[in-house]
């Protein structure tokens, strides 16, 4: 059982107790895993480089095949990855 | 001679002649400053957390001030690579819904961090904490979260050792949609226990 700890700031009375059934649930529920924090991560700087090479995708430019598989390797990079261990070894294609 | 008021901007050390008081009695000073004075930083409770999922601080809020400043040092947790996250309170329960918040800030490599949600289940303090030996500090304000305006607002500067990285600072501020008056707040990790902390909170007294 997870631990709460409650201070009353009004009575400066402070306790450390087990969670009732309703808070260790509430609790669990706010819990993130390990994996679906690394793969925010991941996603945020393989948007990140998306949004860095837009501009080469704007109807007055035509984009070379270099950037098209640069960025379809960023679009990919998610593919398969199943661990934490996994997503925290991505290594990201050179951009062209 | 009545000791009214002690001016820092003259505050002197020493001892005063005992002919210049009418009384060297503590008990005859009776004219002491009788209330807060407006725009004062007073410590209202500080709390060392170890080994918790969750802590709470209740009956926080009142009308003695109007805005709270949040001194977090020394946080530490169990799970590497967390989110360090807390909510307001109302006299009942801590809210879980309705939280706007955005993030700016850098990692020591210089890549730049931004984040944020809307709607969110709680507030943003700092994310991908590392679990080791270096600590996250905070320093954040609460405006007003006792009245009932229909959003409670804050900032937060936040920073230490980041997961896998090096250090990293994010500022963050937002709003909670929700005009009741809030009375407390909760503080946790988003991933296991907190295992170490200094949590202090000063109230701002209002004019």
């Amino acid at each position: 059982m997870t631990k709460i700890t409650i201070l009353n700031a009004a009575t400066k009375e402070l306790i450390t107790r087990d969670m009732t059934a309703e808070e260790q649930a509430e609790f669990d529920a706010r819990q993130v895993s390990q994996f679906d924090t690394a793969m925010k991560n991941l996603r945020n700087k393989r948007n990140q480089l998306l949004i860095d090479t837009d501009f080469h995708a704007l109807s007055d430019n035509t984009m070379s095949a270099d950037m098209t598989t640069y960025r379809q390797e960023l679009r990919d990079i998610t593919n398969g990855i199943t661990t934490v261990e996994q997503a925290n070894a991505v290594v990201f294609p050179t951009k062209p | 001679m009545a000791l009214s008021k002690i001016d820092a901007a003259n505050f002197l050390t020493g001892t005063i002649p005992q002919g210049n008081v009418a009384n060297a009695s503590l008990s005859a000073v009776t004219a002491l400053p009788a209330a807060i004075p407006t725009g004062s930083l007073v410590l209202i409770t500080e709390t060392n957390i170890s080994g918790t999922g969750a802590f709470h601080i209740t009956n926080l809020f009142s009308s003695t001030y109007r805005d709270y400043k949040i001194i977090g040092s020394g946080l530490k947790q169990a799970t590497d690579n967390t989110h360090w996250i807390f909510q307001l309170r109302t006299s009942s329960a801590a809210v879980s819904s309705g939280y706007y918040w955005a993030g700016v800030g850098a990692r020591n490599t210089g890549s730049a961090v931004d984040a944020g949600e809307e709607g969110a289940t709680d507030f943003s303090i700092i994310s991908n904490a590392a679990s080791d030996t270096h600590a996250t500090s905070f320093d954040m304000t609460l405006y007003d979260p006792y009245g009932y305006q229909v959003s409670k607002n804050y900032t937060c500067i936040a920073g230490g050792r980041r997961s896998g990285d090096g250090g990293h600072l994010i500022c963050t501020s937002g709003f909670l949609a929700n005009d009741t008056r809030m009375e407390g707040i909760m503080i946790n990790v988003d991933n296991g226990n907190m295992t170490a902390g200094n949590i202090k909170v000063y109230g701002i007294k209002g004019s």
